[in-house]
């Protein structure tokens, strides 16, 4: 599926996911991705938003070349997330990585479908809580009696960020 | 028509009840043949189906793996929501939605079941609870209800028996409360299952909370899970895969770690005396007038195009183990003959005293993470509050810990996610701290409330009719006093165990009037949820002007017919009704072979 | 033999791989590179770049990765799992030793014994009553109605020095049913473990539900190690059918084992032997390295298992299909399920197609060992993929990310090879079969992890 997608504009999405997810890229652009949710997503954004979501790539693109990475979280909440168009949209995008489901109307969380399995599975949501989605655990008997791992990376610009 | 039944038994259902029926005799060496509505199973690829149907679906509600069908119609989690409370506080259709169950109100019945093979214990928790010796004499000892027809002593062996078929898995010195006994040296085949971190947090913050006079504990749970291996136990291996905790008992385990119905289907079939046929449902029971036996079952065969032909089984017993919804919905609609029903001549009860736990969810955010959405769904459990003086007065009830946060009463994480997402416009790092602060804290404790049985609580036949041509079941549900009194008791309850846990109670059913499932009691406004527990519209009793089958779970009007499942119990108590279930079939399977002995009329 | 012997030995063979006439980085050049025939004089294409093709009786320590891509890394563990099935199915001598110089296939007969079937048998680990496992090469014990009237059992029981194999097991894990071939007849399936982890089982008295008790810590087989050129556990799980009318024993690695059936109370089924010539339809080869501490899972088939589907140009002839029976695919017999019996032959299909990347290595090594010689049975395997773990040391990922995510046998996960929603295949997670996600599950009797191996799990 990446084949499609220029790995120029992959790397914007997957840079911009970073910044809104919160997530290092290796957790969201894994070495050896045979699962490849990214371009998934990718596709998924790209066929329902069209116009919008080549924009909010190109938005980001600017950012990335005219500011350090450090800047780029407060660079995205001006420049896309605060903007009437751009906003919700990327918070779509933004949800779809955390559980997987393409909300639409997007700012909401009562409508949508789940885009695959693995999107299910992959949700950073669990991550986020400590956890693992219902129906799919890695853990073994009795993991629940103790303290989870840590949370999964977080983008290498953010403080206690990096890996 | 021949005048030499193919069959020894005829057995309508393929859940729990009617495989373990069907495996006691296949394995003596009885023919039998089950009849089931829905359709049929393979251990490996649909599994695989339905686990994908349930990750694709939104809701994860209990139904959400299985497909369900027009022609084995079944009631769904979310079609309560056909119906509301109107601006009068009357219970209403909305125009244009339709629901299975035809519901008349005054509150919603709000559990529901699965029609395939397994039945509705494809979803089942696993939650292997004793009833206590006390709730078989609730009339004696508090004036309520009414008795069982038997005791717990007789019920204990087969609990022994029905714990090593499911393969329990818990720890004899932590079930031995309220009276509850074992055999000398008895142990369940599997260790308990660990507690989770959850639990641990509410043990130990709970110490010395005393309600009702009666200091409060928790306690493991007994579970369908593998566990590791008790040590006492000979040679106990199941071979199914221990749990590994994905957290989705209900509404299916990937891994079938937990018991369900195909393995003692599987059991069953693997006799070589025991066939299904599938897709058949059963629509009218035929009795000998002559000698008030029941003589056929009727049933209709349909496939993806639908309805496709009719049949009669027949065989010298039967068995009808459909759920209490669809069995006197089949009763009731066999009236060709008797115009009450079968086996309603006696008492007028089939279809009465419908009953379910109605839960009061209770949710909190504690002081520091429990890490939910980890483990098995439920682990642990207060136990202390299911029997008590009380009981004259109020409902009892047993509190679940469940571990999936606030995912049942808010839709924990999504709601969560949509708050600081769309809500607060939260993203990146802070979005991440913001979650994890937020869920990892959650707890939602349930309370399983012991509803009393009300002759008005039925099952009737409605003029509205499924995808065959059969009368679909009509509901009128409401709860008692008694039973809100219970739901009071609850809220109270909830509010000192999260005090003392020092979690900050968010439980809140306010602004919820229209919602089908609220009701106020004394100023107070509440929610309910259905438990999955369907029970008793076909009781047990000691009279047959009281009761629709005997102590044996024997028709009182034909003697040949057993009709088993929830449905025959008097009283719902306070545990998870499938170990019960399972016991009774026990008891019933070796009356049933003893019939079938040669110079027993039956 | 030493391993600077078994180094030379190699050397040797790997003028076996005959130059091609590219010499493709990418797997994208692989993908277009014509299918090399095995022919009679065969010229199979040649690796990419910095790998070698050989056929080598020296078993991988581990799997060095070529590339940073996913294309390249699958093709090196797909280059591991090659070099694994020639390696475990080395020409074995009478006593068992590996014989560098009878190649594999070599034999006029194009068979040969092999290593792997040297090795410990389950029933010779786990045992009744949790006795302690019967020594390193000892012939597998041999029930009495093995031991045929009037014939000495030892005899019998033995080709040679090497034991026959006693074959009981008919079903596939969790009680998902039997396969059944064209013949009616029931396959047959059989696990074994190589020295390393046998001998980490006994050290550590994980074969008895006494010994699992006492065990302190966590369960860590042995691994492979390339630095320290040590050889760690390697298990292996085998399907055989019986051959019969309409099966070609020149295209099997073919053994004569006693195929025992025990009694059973449900169905009641009398214990029964037979010594039978079966045919190998399913290999699994699993490996623990150094780098794969979740051990690196590769499958084999016989070529004439199963077409693909959906089925298009079905061919005459399958060991588990039936060209124009209409019989659904993939779906178990009805029950009751005795091997004893005859039964309706299984319709397989397989669900997910070998990749194109896989067809290319395959043919390389098809190619190379019809080379040896055009008689080779071992020129009628192929592998169906290889699935490794992408990150194997990420505590948040204990599974370490199974890739790829998927893999099945037709002949040993017949029936969990994906669902069928609407004539399309569903790969579901945690249902269709992936061995890494599994075996993850495997436990001890005391539900601890017992590394990746079910076995231990039996333990009485």
């Amino acid at each position: 599926m990446s084949d499609a997608v220029p790995d120029s504009s992959m790397n914007t999405f997957v840079e911009l996911s970073s910044v809104l997810t919160g997530y290092a890229r290796e957790v969201l652009a894994p070495p050896f991705d045979s699962i490849d949710l990214k371009s998934l997503y990718y596709q998924t954004a790209q066929q329902a938003q069209g116009a919008v979501f080549d924009q909010i790539l190109s938005t980001f693109a600017q950012i990335m070349s005219a500011t350090p990475p450090d800047q780029w979280p407060q660079e995205v909440q001006e420049k896309i997330l605060s903007d009437a168009t751009l906003g919700p949209a990327a918070r779509q995008i933004l949800k779809l990585w955390f559980v997987g489901i393409w909300y639409d109307p997007p700012d909401q969380i009562n409508q949508g479908h789940i885009v695959s399995m693995q999107a299910y599975i992959g949700g950073l949501v669990w991550d986020t809580i400590q956890a693992h989605p219902m129906g799919d655990s890695q853990f073994a008997f009795g993991y629940w009696g103790s303290d989870p791992p840590p949370p999964g990376p977080f983008p290498r610009f953010e403080k206690g960020g990096g890996a | 028509m021949s005048t030499e039944p193919q069959y020894d038994v005829v057995i309508v259902g393929a859940g729990i009840a009617g495989t373990i029926v069907a495996r006691e005799l296949g394995k003596a060496g009885k023919k039998v043949l089950i009849l089931e509505s829905g359709s049929g199973f393979q251990q490996g690829t649909s599994r695989e189906a339905y686990l994908g149907r349930y990750y694709q679906a939104l809701a994860k509600v209990p139904e959400a793996p299985y497909p369900g069908n027009p022609y084995a119609q079944r009631a769904t989690t979310l079609e309560i929501y056909c119906y509301e409370h109107d601006a009068e506080g009357r219970f209403v259709q909305k125009p244009g939605c339709e629901s299975y169950l035809v519901q008349k109100g005054p509150l919603p019945f709000s559990s529901t079941y699965e029609r395939q093979a397994g039945g509705t214990m494809w979803h089942w928790l696993g939650t292997s609870l004793r009833m206590l010796p006390s709730d078989f004499r609730m009339r004696t000892l508090y004036h309520r209800g009414m008795d069982w027809p038997l005791t717990y002593a007789d019920l204990e062996p087969f609990y022994c028996e029905a714990e090593y078929l499911i393969g329990v898995s818990a720890d004899v010195a932590q079930q031995n409360y309220h009276g509850i006994t074992f055999p000398p040296d008895y142990f369940y085949p599997m260790e308990r299952i660990p507690p989770s971190l959850t639990d641990q947090a509410v043990a130990a913050g709970i110490q010395g909370l005393v309600i009702d006079g009666q200091e409060l504990s928790v306690t493991s749970t007994p579970a369908g899970r593998n566990s590791a291996i008790n040590p006492k136990a000979k040679s106990y291996n199941n071979g199914r895969r221990m749990c590994a905790g994905n957290t989705s008992c209900v509404p299916i385990c990937p891994i079938q770690a937990k018991f369900d119905p195909t393995v003692t289907l599987a059991d069953a079939l693997q006799t070589g005396n025991v066939q299904v046929l599938y897709q058949a449902v059963a629509s009218n029971v035929q009795v000998d007038p002559a000698s008030g036996r029941v003589s056929g079952i009727d049933y209709i065969t349909y496939d993806a195009s639908g309805r496709q032909g009719t049949g009669t089984a027949q065989g010298k017993l039967y068995v009808l183990a459909a759920h209490a919804i669809e069995t006197p919905k089949l009763l009731l609609n066999s009236n060709r003959q008797i115009p009450a029903g079968v086996a309603n001549c006696s008492s007028g009860q089939v279809g009465r005293n419908l009953m379910d736990h109605p839960v009061m969810n209770a949710w909190a955010l504690m002081p520091q993470p429990v890490f939910p959405f980890r483990g098995p769904i439920s682990t642990s459990g207060i136990e202390t509050l299911r029997d008590g003086e009380f009981r004259r007065e109020r409902s009892a009830y047993r509190i679940e810990i469940h571990g999936l946060g606030w995912n049942w009463p808010a839709n924990a994480p999504y709601s969560d996610l949509g708050a600081f997402v769309d809500g607060q416009g939260l993203f990146g790092t802070a979005l991440r701290e913001a979650l994890n602060q937020s869920v990892t804290r959650q707890i939602d404790i349930n309370f399983l409330v012991e509803q009393l049985p009300q002759e008005k609580n039925r099952v009737t036949l409605s003029d509205r009719v499924d995808g065959l041509g059969i009368p679909r079941p009509e509901i009128h549900y409401g709860l008692d006093e008694y039973d809100k009194r219970g739901f009071r008791s609850a809220f109270r309850t909830a509010a000192e165990i999260f005090a003392k846990l020092g979690a900050r109670n968010a439980t809140n059913f306010s602004g919820q009037q229209s919602a089908p499932n609220y009701f106020n009691f004394e100023g107070q406004d509440f929610l309910f949820q259905g438990a999955g527990h369907i029970v008793g519209t076909y009781r047990m009793g000691d009279h047959r002007k009281n009761s629709v089958v005997d102590r044996n779970q024997r028709s009182w009007d034909h003697e040949n017919l057993f009709l088993l499942g929830s449905g025959v119990f008097p009283t719902i108590a306070t545990s998870n009704p499938s170990l019960t279930i399972s016991a009774l079939s026990l008891m019933a399977a070796r009356t049933i072979k003893r019939d079938l002995e040669p110079g027993t009329s039956g | 033999m030493t391993s600077h012997a078994k180094r030379l030995f190699g050397l040797a063979l790997s003028l076996l791989a005959v130059s091609g006439a590219w010499a493709g980085r990418s797997a994208m050049a692989a993908l277009q590179a014509p299918q090399p025939a095995p022919a009679a004089a065969p010229e199979p294409a040649a690796p990419p770049a910095g790998q070698t093709t050989k056929l080598s009786p020296d078993i991988p320590y581990d799997v060095v990765l070529t590339g940073s891509t996913l294309e390249a890394a699958q093709r090196d563990f797909d280059q591991f799992a090659w070099e694994m099935f020639v390696a475990l199915n080395w020409t074995v001598d009478a006593s068992g030793k590996v014989d560098p110089q009878k190649v594999i296939g070599s034999a006029p007969s194009g068979d040969n014994p092999t290593v792997w079937e040297t090795w410990k048998e389950a029933g010779g680990i786990i045992r009744a009553g949790g006795k302690p496992p019967t020594p390193w090469g000892a012939p597998p014990e041999i029930p009495p109605v093995c031991r045929f009237a009037g014939g000495p059992s030892k005899v019998i029981a033995q080709a040679g020095k090497v034991p026959l194999p006693l074959l009981v097991q008919s079903e596939q894990a969790f009680k998902m049913g039997p396969l059944i071939d064209q013949n009616g007849v029931y396959a047959r399936y059989e696990i074994v473990v190589d020295q390393p982890m046998f001998d980490y089982i006994v050290a550590n008295q994980l074969y008895s539900r006494a010994g699992q008790q006492s065990f302190k810590g966590q369960v860590e087989f042995p691994f492979s190690d390339l630095a320290t050129k040590t050889l760690g556990s390697i298990m292996v799980k085998a399907a055989w059918k019986i051959l019969g009318a309409g099966d070609d024993p020149s295209r099997f690695h073919v053994s004569e084992a006693l195929v025992y059936t025990p009694a059973s109370e449900n169905p009641p089924v009398q214990e029964s032997c037979a010594k039978e010539k079966l045919g190998l339809v399913g290999l699994h080869i699993v490996a623990r390295t150094k780098s794969a501490p979740q051990w690196i899972w590769t499958t084999f088939e016989q070529v004439d298992n199963a077409p693909d589907y959906p089925v298009q140009n079905a061919a005459s002839h399958y060991n588990f299909y039936a060209p124009g029976s209409g019989a659904p695919i993939n779906t178990v017999a009805p029950q009751p399920w005795d091997p004893a019996k005859k039964g309706p032959p299984t319709q397989v299909a397989r669900l997910s197609a070998l990749t194109a990347a896989t067809q290319t290595i395959n043919s390389q090594y098809q190619a190379l060992l019809a080379a040896v010689n055009p008689r080779s049975v071992w020129q009628y395997y192929e592998l169906i993929n290889t699935q490794w773990p992408a990150s194997p040391n990420d505590p948040r990922n204990p599974l370490g990310r199974p890739t790829p995510p998927f893999l099945a046998n037709t002949t040993m996960e017949t029936y969990i090879q994906g669902a069928l929603v609407d004539g399309k295949v569903e790969l579901v997670p945690q249902g269709t079969s992936s061995c890494m996600n599994c075996h993850n599950n495997a436990t001890l009797t005391t539900a601890a992890p017992s590394g990746f191996s079910y076995l231990l799990s039996q333990a009485q």
